[in-house]
């Protein structure tokens, strides 16, 4: 026997000691056994150290690594409660001041466009029957009405903010693009797709584990029509839990991180998937108190129609405004108001071509939507052809450049429901898609969400 | 003896923080029946008490785990409070592909590992009993809190020896005959732990118990001598 065949019976007799050779193998061992004393005395041996090692006494830990633990653990949870808490005001004050420097940039803007194009209004344009080609929000938007029906969760583009330098026409996008991405994502992107790609974040907040189920469901289908649709295969998808910042205590989300790239996360969250149920409503829109949530869409079997995804939101988020915003809504007469929201037709964004005009220079009018569709287009995002529908509203709040999504469904006008989560963070603006299940019981349940009214 | 520890640990109720950020170490007779997957998924919601009740459940594997790699309370102590610390940080990104206490042990030994190299890989301790501030000699076996009764004296210096020689062991070797002998793991789990194939793991543990072997009889063969 050489040398490496005695050891490799030695590592036999070890294995069969502690059960976890083959059949086959332990019977060849048994037969070795019987026939060499040799190898009987080495298997005593070893099962003689191994009881020894088994019955070293067992050292319990100290009271005091238990206290530190927790004394520990107490504060990195609360200073990450904090950092939470800083991050939302940080994020509120961000959106503040953003929001009056857009105002700012788009009149200017505007007021550029309108000097230099027929007034011709946005609904006007709406109704040609121009397809212009997919863009990278339209893939995403796409890529979100084909999801599963019944899936929940929110898909957050996050695109960058509006500069007016650069805005009113840059060649060098990257680098603006670039130049608007904040260190901190620059680093995400880095660390976790070694690569600059667009960042895009999922957010999952669903309020129980049938939702986290359809929403990790949601997710995979997403991934993997974005896959296909032509997403970037290294732009960076994340999901990230706002549970301490958004959601009350009564419905904690059963949130999962994630930080992958989107090529890898079917696969990642394949071991997570859940069963969907049956339907799914797109929203986007904000709910202010008192006022009318934004209509609804209903998608059923999977398929929703391009221009049906989303209605705009006939009232602003901001309370301040809301008075404003129902007078302006009511001089509106049905046909401007079908006009100017999605249809099945595509609504061609302004300010994307030079047959596009928009017209007078209004925080509220349809040229401010085309001040949106440029603000997009200049920072290498193309304005969607159903942009129309997500820039109404933004349009409506604050010159288009907070995207919000929210409502729930049965919160109706006044009820309860949870409010927009609109902000801009680091220099850009989230644009949020809420994808909400059809279910009675949401219906019936929906509470309102204090957290997110802050 | 245990029980009582246990019982006394879990009287000392919450800790509270001023922000409401608290640990909950009691046990209900609920939390003892909760699976793991399911306390990691409410600590990953952010639910301190469900990570409290996971520290309880582990801290004195990880620590047994960790004392006999390291042989020293202290640095045993600290590798478990470090363990912990980073399962907390990196639970978010726990996926559960893995028990969580494969993981768990997974960061533990790598901790181990870490700080045993940072040290210098010199022997844990040396076969000649107390010489250099034994942890066995300074921390009886008796305060085995598993043991009511305590060993004999025969038993005692075996379990000495047997623990002395273990320390010769390069780190490897120890971390595969610890988890299998000692935490009684199967192959499959220490290969998750070590992250290395089986057969490796069947390997170690062999050639480790071979080692010790030949130091035990050596210590022998030292003892009928003298």
């Amino acid at each position: 026997m050489t040398g490496r065949e005695r050891e490799q019976l030695g590592e036999d007799l070890s294995a069969y000691l502690d059960g976890e050779l083959a059949a086959e193998r332990a019977q060849e061992v048994e037969r070795l056994l019987s026939e060499s004393a040799e190898a009987r005395a080495l298997l005593e041996e070893l099962r003689g150290v191994s009881a020894q090692l088994g019955a070293l006494p067992r050292v319990l830990a100290p009271a005091a690594v238990t206290s530190t633990i927790v004394s520990q653990a107490e504060r990195q949870l609360r200073s990450e409660r904090a950092r939470q808490v800083r991050r939302a005001w940080v994020v509120r004050f961000a959106g503040g001041v953003a929001a009056a420097a857009a105002v700012l940039v788009g009149g200017v803007w505007i007021g550029y466009e309108a000097g230099r194009r027929s007034p011709a209004p946005i609904a006007l344009q709406a109704a040609r029957p121009a397809a212009p080609a997919p863009t990278a929000v339209d893939k995403l938007g796409v890529a979100a009405r084909e999801l599963a029906p019944g899936d929940v969760g929110e898909i957050t583009r996050t695109l960058a903010a509006p500069k007016p330098e650069v805005a009113a026409g840059s060649a060098d996008r990257a680098a603006y693009r670039e130049q608007l991405l904040g260190e901190k994502e620059r680093r995400e992107a880095g660390e976790l797709a070694g690569s600059g790609a667009p960042l895009v974040r999922v957010v999952v907040q669903p309020r129980d584990d049938a939702e986290y189920a359809a929403a990790v469901a949601m997710l995979r289908s997403w991934a993997a029509t974005s896959s296909a649709a032509g997403l970037p295969q290294d732009a960076l998808v994340g999901a990230e839990a706002d549970r301490d910042m958004v959601v009350p205590a009564s419905a904690r989300p059963v949130a999962q991180s994630f930080g992958i790239p989107v090529a890898e996360l079917p696969g990642r969250i394949g071991q997570l998937e859940g069963q969907a149920p049956q339907g799914v409503y797109v929203q986007v829109g904000t709910r202010a108190g008192g006022a009318a949530l934004p209509a609804q869409a209903e998608m059923q079997g999977g398929a929703m129609q391009h221009g049906n995804v989303v209605q705009p939101a006939a009232a602003p988020a901001c309370a301040t405004q809301a008075k404003d915003e129902r007078a302006a809504a009511a001089k509106r007469t049905p046909k401007e108001e079908r006009a100017g929201q999605p249809s099945s037709e595509k609504p061609a964004a302004a300010g994307r071509g030079p047959e596009k005009k928009p017209e007078a220079a209004s925080p509220r009018s349809p040229a401010s939507r085309a001040a949106v569709a440029k603000v997009m287009d200049a920072n290498s995002v193309p304005a969607p052809a159903s942009l129309a529908v997500w820039s109404h509203e933004l349009t409506d709040q604050m010159l288009g450049l907070l995207f919000t999504g929210a409502g729930e469904l049965g919160g109706g006008p006044g009820g309860p429901g949870p409010a927009t989560t609109s902000f801009a963070q680091g220099g850009r603006v989230t644009l949020r898609v809420l994808l909400l299940p059809v279910s009675p019981r949401r219906a019936a349940a929906s509470q309102p969400n204090e957290e997110r009214r802050e | 003896m245990a029980a009582e520890e246990r019982a006394a640990r879990g009287n000392r109720g919450r800790w509270r923080a001023s922000n409401g950020v608290q640990i909950g170490v009691n046990r209900s007779a609920h939390e003892t029946n909760v699976t793991d997957a399911e306390l990691v998924q409410r600590a990953q919601r952010g639910s301190a008490a469900a990570f409290g009740e996971l520290v309880l459940r582990y801290q004195d594997r990880i620590f047994n785990a960790c004392y006999r790699m390291c042989r020293q309370h202290a640095d045993a102590q600290d590798l478990t409070q470090t363990t912990f610390l980073r399962a907390l940080e990196a639970l978010p990104r726990f996926r559960g592909g893995s028990g969580f206490y494969t993981w768990l042990f997974r960061i533990a030994i790598n901790a181990t590992m870490t700080q045993r190299r940072a040290a210098g890989r010199r022997p844990v301790r040396s076969l000649d009993r107390g010489r250099d501030g034994d942890a066995e000699a300074s921390t009886p076996v008796a305060a085995s809190r598993d043991c009511a009764a305590g060993p004999s004296v025969e038993e005692d210096e075996l379990q000495q020896r047997v623990a002395e020689a273990l320390a010769w062991l390069d780190e490897e070797f120890r971390a595969a005959v610890v988890l299998k002998d000692i935490e009684g793991m199967d192959y499959a789990e220490i290969a998750e732990v070590l992250e290395v194939p089986v057969g490796t793991v069947k390997s170690r543990i062999h050639r480790g118990r071979m080692m010790l072997r030949e130091l035990l009889h050596d210590q022998r063969a030292a003892l009928d001598r003298a």
